[in-house]
């Protein structure tokens, strides 16, 4: 694939491991983060094979790279910090997003600005539902029957009296739309 | 239906080779025609959302422009939206903390760096670790039941009340467990409610229905009517129909269920049965017994 690295700023190198990793906190940094990180990173690929490869490479870069002397919150935020930077380079070699554009998504705040990067994300359903409500009543109804009802593009041309040409419009302009209210909600 | 963007007049058929033939939902006249390029957008993320409702990879397509991205963005932060979506499965979880313990006490024997995610594939990768969670998810019986009601739900019963009331509707079929030929709904603890005319399900069909409490699938057989709950017994997502396959499908964890409410075999785990609901039939409708809610329950469903 010709595509070039985007320049941006990578904080997942290893952090200087001074002694070997025990497994008892290891054990704990997994259980107390696990969740929240797939919760993350699903909400970034929608899909449940994707987000659980995308989870294993976090915590495997994380092995690697555990420091004993950190503390939890430093480590908390060092593992969001892999997490996006995980994802970005999922995005830009699987989507094959140009990599200048994926720098204008990282000024806009797609990823967290580096000051930011120490508070950790709000939870995914929370914003979506945040957004949703902020929505013109026929771009929510799409969305709510297409993703939170998971209903076919079928069911929902009947339940709201389109064809269903009419529903692919419309959830893409739903979609769209959605993108700029979540701008704004930043 | 109020609208602030004009959309409620929908006309005119749509044949999916020709934009001639494309109406634009917001253009009350039909007069304006999308561009070949739009429709093909339109297509295309629907094919993008389709793979994401299976939890696939989605199939490798060409550049996304900078425009595309943030649509595409917003249909994974959507698909993380519905109560228990994005919870991880409890048998990756197993198996990713047996991978990382081996890896942290043999740290060379993996490679000193994450390789780029694997090209698409249908087949995952034959990995120890692959295999393993394959087996986790095969050989597991009992599930996890975690409580999803949290501080979010405020919000998102105001923005769909239905997918909230999916919450309400686990917990209690959550509590009916174990006894799977005990209604959802208890003789006394309930009402009434018509969802349908018996004359719109044929016989073998499948429709969805809800209540103001429930969400269900109303099944028609030559016996008659028969109601199943319509949320999953893992984790309270909203099932869909797979009329191909004639299985009710959860879009969360890949769980299925056949016709008749019970644990498909292509589940990965063996889950709770679907708790039936009562149905009668009066009047030319199909009724379902149904929890009383908050307001009185007549919402009727098409």
């Amino acid at each position: 694939m010709a595509l070039r690295r985007a320049a941006v700023q990578h904080d997942d190198s290893p952090l200087v491991a001074s002694e070997p990793v025990d497994v008892q906190s290891l054990q704990k940094l997994y259980e107390d983060n696990v969740r929240a990180i797939y919760r993350f990173i699903y909400s970034k690929v929608g899909n449940r094979e994707e987000a659980e490869d995308l989870t294993s490479q976090v915590f495997m870069k994380a092995v690697r790279s555990m420091d004993n002397a950190r503390d939890v919150q430093s480590i908390q935020g060092w593992l969001f910090q892999v997490a996006r930077t995980t994802v970005a380079d999922h995005w830009r070699e699987y989507y094959r997003i140009r990599a200048d554009s994926l720098d204008d998504l990282l000024a806009d705040g797609w990823e967290a600005p580096a000051e930011h990067t120490r508070q950790l994300p709000d939870e995914p359903d929370a914003r979506a539902h945040r957004i949703l409500s902020r929505l013109p009543a026929r771009y929510r109804e799409v969305l709510t029957y297409r993703f939170l009802l998971n209903y076919s593009i079928k069911e929902t041309a009947e339940r709201m009296q389109l064809t269903e040409a009419n529903v692919k419009v419309l959830q893409f302009r739903a979609l769209k739309k959605a993108a700029e209210e979540e701008l704004s909600d930043a | 239906m109020d609208t602030q963007d004009g959309g409620d007049n929908f006309i005119a058929p749509f044949d999916e080779t020709s934009s001639d033939q494309f109406s634009d939902p917001d253009d009350a006249d039909g007069r304006v025609k999308p561009e070949a390029r739009d429709v093909e957008q339109y297509v295309r993320l629907h094919n993008h959302i389709e793979s994401l409702r299976l939890n696939r990879r989605p199939q490798p397509m060409g550049p996304l422009t900078d425009q595309d991205v943030p649509v595409y963005r917003m249909a994974a932060l959507f698909r993380a939206a519905p109560a228990g979506a994005a919870e991880p499965d409890p048998a990756f979880l197993d198996a990713l903390r047996l991978r990382i313990e081996a890896a942290a006490a043999a740290p060379q024997a993996e490679p000193p760096t994450v390789a780029a995610p694997p090209p698409p594939t249908s087949e995952p990768p034959a990995t120890p670790a692959a295999l393993d969670l394959a087996q986790r998810r095969t050989e597991r019986r009992a599930v996890t039941r975690r409580s999803i009601l949290g501080a979010g739900l405020a919000a998102a019963a105001a923005a769909v009340g239905v997918a909230a009331g999916a919450h309400m509707q686990h917990q209690i079929q959550d509590a009916q467990y174990p006894d799977a030929n005990t209604p959802l709904v208890p003789p006394e603890a309930g009402a009434w409610v018509a969802v349908a005319a018996v004359d719109s399900i044929p016989v073998g069909a499948v429709r969805r229905f809800t209540t103001d409490t429930l969400i269900g699938f109303i099944r028609r057989t030559d016996a008659g009517f028969a109601a199943l709950s319509g949320v999953c017994t893992h984790m309270a997502c909203v099932l869909g129909w797979n009329e191909r396959d004639r299985t009710y499908d959860c879009p969360c964890h890949g769980g299925r269920f056949t016709e008749d409410g019970a644990s498909a075999n292509v589940s990965p785990v063996g889950y709770l049965p679907l708790p039936r609901i009562q149905t009668k039939v009066e009047d030319g409708q199909v009724w379902v017994y149904s929890a009383r809610g908050p307001a009185s329950t007549t919402t009727r469903a098409g």
